[in-house]
């Protein structure tokens, strides 16, 4: 009973920290402390906000992006799940990766851009290709991880239930791992939504990132702003999705 | 025909013959078992007992077709090719699915066999009735007791109907009185189907009232060491045959056997 208030008070204190930042910034450029180029108003912002909704131009960028993301995550999901089990279970497949992924984990993916644009053309292939590369590794480490930790005796009593080797990573596997892949595709999701929106920004091809860059070239800065506000909603919104499909399924969550 | 019926009648259910294993260790590798041997009949209930570190779960394992070894097991006079749905096992931390609830645990093995949907159905609620979980079928382990949780494991392991049962200390993590149930349960379960059973234990009284043989392993590396027939009358309730002058002998018996390999195993350690 004691916790129902706790969680309340929580959240009411993220809604205040946050008001407060918006009341700064409102005050702050409404007293002409830095010109409308700089910081323009939050009020103008949202104005600004609202009016590239109505066209329908940040609706569509936004659109581009998120396809671009989770076509991006998806194929890193399959790859990375699909790898992090085969390193987990066989050693060779573990030999032969795990010095790769060593070397590429902590290497900016960013780095790789010009190269995709210059195989994959400035538009999604590249983009989509370079968001399942960055996020391909946080996804087999964690993968990796939560196969190789796997209670032996579930295996067992698998086994000597009859499961085969292909059910048993169907049916024991992938189940008994879930939760930590869970994990780690909660990390890999603002991963997809940094790499495409930077790749966008440094490499055009439009989504989010590309008109962000052609209002600042035009000194157009509450577009500028209502860009960014827009990408931090959509990252918060996106994990808090994610939290709640993860707090779904406490039944995994044991080791019985 | 009477040449073959004689010959099932001498081939024992389980033989283990020059059973070693060892694991690598820090510098050497460590022998965890040490040529055992060992034979079981069908339908008997064979007890292992000896001090922690002794390596009896190993040999089970090893029985199992989870580990390697060196040396034979054979099981109706055939080399056992890794784990097998005609050995049913029972762990002590009950190996429960999490993700599947009391229902679909017991139903998990069922499914991989050949039996109709309908028939796998009423396997597996008899078996609810038998454990007594009857309205505990749609939870999931987490949400039991550890004595509900091993009902539902014994459950699972019963379900594919196997002809061996290994039981590596399956009541090792519960409360005394919950203990004494399960042995009961478990007694009655093999009463009824005579199975072939091994348990690894280390409740002399447990493997005295329980089993019609009871092996004795040394400290590590294992072996075993002394074997006592119980010949006690299964069909009298608990409470008369532990206070039975019969019983007392024979768990003393086996107790100052067992006692003298924990001590033995003491010695060990403290020269190590």
């Amino acid at each position: 009973m004691e916790r129902e208030p706790s969680k309340r008070a929580l959240q009411i204190r993220s809604v205040i920290s946050v008001l407060v930042i918006v009341v700064l910034w409102e005050t702050a450029a409404r007293a002409g402390l830095a010109s409308p180029l700089f910081l323009p108003a939050f009020t103008a912002v949202m104005a600004e906000w609202w009016t590239v909704c109505a066209d329908g131009s940040l609706p569509a960028d936004l659109l581009t992006s998120l396809f671009r993301a989770f076509a991006g995550l998806f194929a890193a999901t399959l790859i990375g799940v699909g790898l992090g089990i085969a390193m987990a279970r066989s050693r060779l497949v573990h030999w032969i990766f795990d010095p790769v992924i060593a070397l590429a984990f902590p290497s900016p993916k960013i780095a790789f851009l010009p190269i995709f644009i210059l195989w994959f053309g400035i538009y999604s292939t590249s983009k989509i290709l370079l968001v399942a590369f960055a996020c391909v590794f946080p996804i087999v480490i964690g993968t990796y991880a939560a196969a190789s930790a796997i209670n032996r005796v579930w295996i067992w009593s698998a086994y000597s239930l009859g499961t085969s080797n292909l059910t048993l990573l169907f049916r024991i596997v992938l189940p008994a791992a879930w939760p930590r892949i869970f994990a780690a595709l909660r990390v890999a999701l603002p991963v997809s939504l940094i790499t495409t929106f930077t790749a966008e920004m440094v490499g055009g091809g439009g989504g989010m990132g590309a008109a962000l860059m052609y209002s600042q070239r035009f000194f157009e800065s509450p577009t500028v702003f209502a860009y960014i506000l827009t990408m931090l909603v959509v990252g918060l919104l996106l994990d808090a999705i994610m939290l709640r499909i993860q707090t779904a399924f406490p039944a995994w969550h044991s080791n019985a | 025909m009477r040449a073959v019926t004689d010959e099932k009648a001498i081939v024992p259910k389980i033989q283990i013959q020059a059973v070693s294993k060892s694991y690598p260790g820090d510098k050497n590798p460590v022998l965890a078992l040490r040529t055992v041997d060992l034979s079981i009949n069908e339908g008997e209930f064979v007890s292992i007992v000896g001090p922690s570190g002794c390596g009896k779960s190993t040999l089970l394992y090893v029985l199992g077709g989870f580990l390697e070894a060196d040396g034979k097991v054979l099981v109706d006079g055939k080399a056992i090719q890794g784990p097998g749905t005609d050995r049913g096992v029972v762990f002590q931390e009950y190996a429960l699915f999490p993700w599947l609830t009391v229902r679909n645990n017991i139903l998990y093995g069922l499914e991989r066999g050949a039996l109709a949907p309908e028939e796998r159905a009423r396997i597996a609620d008899r078996l609810i009735g038998v454990i007594g979980l009857k309205g505990f079928e749609d939870r999931y382990p987490r949400e039991l007791s550890g004595g509900m949780k091993q009902r539902v494991a014994i459950a699972r392991t019963l379900a594919c109907d196997p002809a061996i049962l290994l039981l590596d200390e399956p009541f090792g993590a519960l409360d005394a009185q919950t203990r004494e149930v399960m042995q009961d349960e478990l007694l009655r379960i093999w009463l009824e189907t005579r199975k072939t059973v091994l348990m690894i234990t280390h409740d002399v009284n447990e493997a005295v009232y329980l089993s019609n043989r009871i092996c004795v392993m040394s400290a590590r590396p294992g072996q075993i060491v002394e074997e006592f027939k119980i010949d006690l009358d299964r069909t009298i309730p608990r409470e008369r045959l532990f206070t039975s002058d019969a019983f007392n002998k024979t768990r003393n018996e086996v107790w100052i056997s067992v006692r003298q390999q924990a001590l033995a195993a003491e010695k060990l350690n403290a020269r190590v």
